[in-house]
């Protein structure tokens, strides 16, 4: 390789540019999840289709025999709609969990979840509407959820045993 | 390579300053994806592993040492991550045992290349024929542009290994490449 090729390898590499930060079905879900946090009534929030998913979603994973239905630290691990949004889907994901059984987010274990990340590697949500298609998935660090450019991730689980 | 803006721009967002990080995020965006493109030779793996790597950066900008020059620090960061990530994702692992082939080296003229993300997918294709260390030294040495010293210290290393570790890389490179693709390669011809 001469200084001619490695010319072309590097205007390779400078041409390249980071993806878009938040394509716009991502920004209407993080600004979905913000209105509904702010909504005085989790009705009021639930008639957004992408909280809607959102809901659904949370309440598949609460349901009794999943892998992780004793719940977990929820948090944001990041949104490329930047902190504020990231902030408002975190809280949005404990509001979201509060009513299907996960006793308090903040506090309670999922040991189970790192039991299961070798059976159910990838949880796969059907698409809906307009909306890209969200994914959910189990990590070894915890369990993802993804719309877009959007990503919520369960952090820290706690082992009980 | 020292960029004292950055290294300003950082402590400014380390210390609670939202335009600072509003700008710094925006500074970083592409030189992270680009270096996870590079370490991980997969556009998809790159553009989550940037995602996390912008947080675990935006995280830790607060602890980092603001004595120190903030770029090494990033590098060191990112490059952590994605060998966690490589380390992590056993179908990572598989891809790259498919990846010993030498047709995967397929550079083709930046000229011919008409968008970014097209150059991202080549460059990737390209850099997979090159085990993983080897492609962080190239990555951080010829495409970076860093020196030897530098990446020596990041990769744990001595500046000569570095130095013999990318002859290794560009030879592999180099014999891919022209077995695929041999007049692109000719000084001054084109395909």
């Amino acid at each position: 390789m001469d200084e001619h090729d490695l010319a072309r390898w590097r205007a390779h590499y400078e041409r390249i540019e980071a993806p878009a930060p938040a394509p716009p079905p991502a920004v209407d879900w993080a600004r979905d999840a913000f209105e509904g946090l702010r909504a005085p009534s989790l009705e009021r929030a639930s008639s957004s289709p992408s909280l809607a998913w959102a809901r659904e979603t949370a309440e598949r994973i609460a349901a009794p025999g999943h892998p992780a239905t004793p719940g977990a630290r929820w948090a944001i691990v990041t949104s490329l709609a930047g902190a504020s949004l990231a902030a408002a889907a975190a809280a949005l994901l404990i509001v979201l969990l509060r009513p299907f059984g996960a006793p308090d987010p903040q506090t309670t274990s999922v040991a189970a979840l790192q039991r299961a990340t070798d059976d159910v590697p990838r949880i796969e949500v059907p698409e809906r509407g307009s909306d890209p298609t969200p994914v959910v998935r189990l990590r070894a660090d915890g369990l993802e959820f993804r719309s877009g450019a959007v990503r919520l991730v369960v952090l820290d689980p706690i082992d009980e045993d | 390579m020292a960029d004292p803006a950055l290294d300003r721009l950082a402590a400014r967002a380390a210390d609670g300053d939202d335009e600072a990080l509003g700008a710094w995020f925006e500074a970083e965006r592409t030189p992270v994806y680009r270096l996870c493109l590079g370490f991980l030779a997969h556009v998809q793996d790159a553009e989550d592993a940037a995602q996390e790597a912008l947080l675990r950066l935006h995280d830790n900008l607060c602890d980092r040492d603001p004595q120190r020059p903030y770029t090494p620090w990033r590098n060191s960061v990112v490059l952590n991550l994605c060998r966690d990530r490589r380390r992590s994702d056993q179908r990572r692992r598989d891809r790259e045992a498919d990846r010993d082939h030498p047709s995967d080296g397929v550079l083709p003229d930046p000229s011919d290349v008409a968008e970014a993300a097209e150059c991202a997918q080549a460059l990737a294709r390209a850099l997979s024929a090159l085990p993983p260390r080897e492609r962080e030294v190239f990555v951080l040495v010829d495409l970076d542009r860093r020196d030897a010293t530098e990446v020596g210290a990041l990769l744990e290393i001595k500046p000569g290994t570095v130095r013999a570790t990318l002859a290794l890389a560009r030879t592999r490179l180099g014999e891919a490449i022209g077995a695929v693709l041999p007049r692109r390669y000719a000084r001054g011809g084109g395909a």
